[in-house]
């Protein structure tokens, strides 16, 4: 989910200069949205951990439904917002 | 000549792992199912396939993505959709790896690593199918 919102934020605020436009990148966009995606992840992580500790049934009983919000924001992204 | 070949084991790697993430997806859909070894291999396979891809990106990035978009920008975006899909791919299958290994008695965590295992493997086949047609239109 940290990808896709990263990118989505992105895509609307600070959009990319058109590719055939700039004859060579510094900067990989990709590299840094995945290190956010990463960083963003492991904090979940450790959040979602902290509470499955406290409220385990609720916890499991989101975790299909947050598997499948993740799948369809990420497609989204993925398909409209390249 | 061996950035071509890197892109080459990348691409044979990407449907390999497309292969092998639909054996826990397949194998997971009976909840009760442990299927470590599969989930394993099969989140390792797309690991691998993902960093090479990772490692070759930054000299696409230099070399190619400027002459695809100028020779045909509906191939250049198809790449993008690519890397963004490729990305979700690979994080579904270390989070269905991670709950399917953790699942213990929770039938809904099995459930959501099976989720996890087929959106993934549906994504890798759709992504290796992307990046075959891209690389058919402009290599290194």
């Amino acid at each position: 989910m940290g990808y896709a919102i990263s990118r989505l934020i992105q895509v609307a605020f600070f959009p990319d200069p058109d590719p055939r436009a700039v004859m060579t990148v510094l900067r990989i966009g990709f590299f840094w949205r995945a290190a956010i995606a990463g960083y963003a992840g492991i904090l979940g992580s450790i959040g979602a951990f902290a509470a499955h500790v406290r409220y385990p049934a609720v916890i499991d009983r989101w975790m299909p439904r947050l598997v499948i919000a993740t799948i369809a924001l990420g497609s989204v992204q993925g398909i409209f917002a390249p | 000549m061996t950035l071509r070949l890197l892109e080459r084991i990348h691409g044979h790697l990407g449907w390999l792992a497309a292969l092998a993430l639909l054996h826990p997806a397949i194998l997971l859909r009976n909840p009760k199912r442990s299927a470590r070894l599969s989930a394993v291999l099969a989140t390792l396979i797309a690991i691998a396939a993902g960093s090479l891809g990772a490692f070759v990106y930054p000299t696409y990035s230099r070399q190619l993505r400027r002459s695809i978009y100028l020779a045909s920008k509906s191939y250049g975006l198809l790449f993008e959709r690519k890397e963004h899909l490729a990305f979700l791919a690979v994080a579904l299958a270390i989070a269905g790896c991670a709950l399917h290994l953790g699942r213990g008695d929770s039938l809904p965590r099995a459930r959501a690593a099976w989720i996890a295992f087929v959106a993934s493997a549906a994504l890798a086949v759709a992504v290796a199918t992307m990046g075959t047609v891209i690389a058919s239109f402009r290599s290194f």
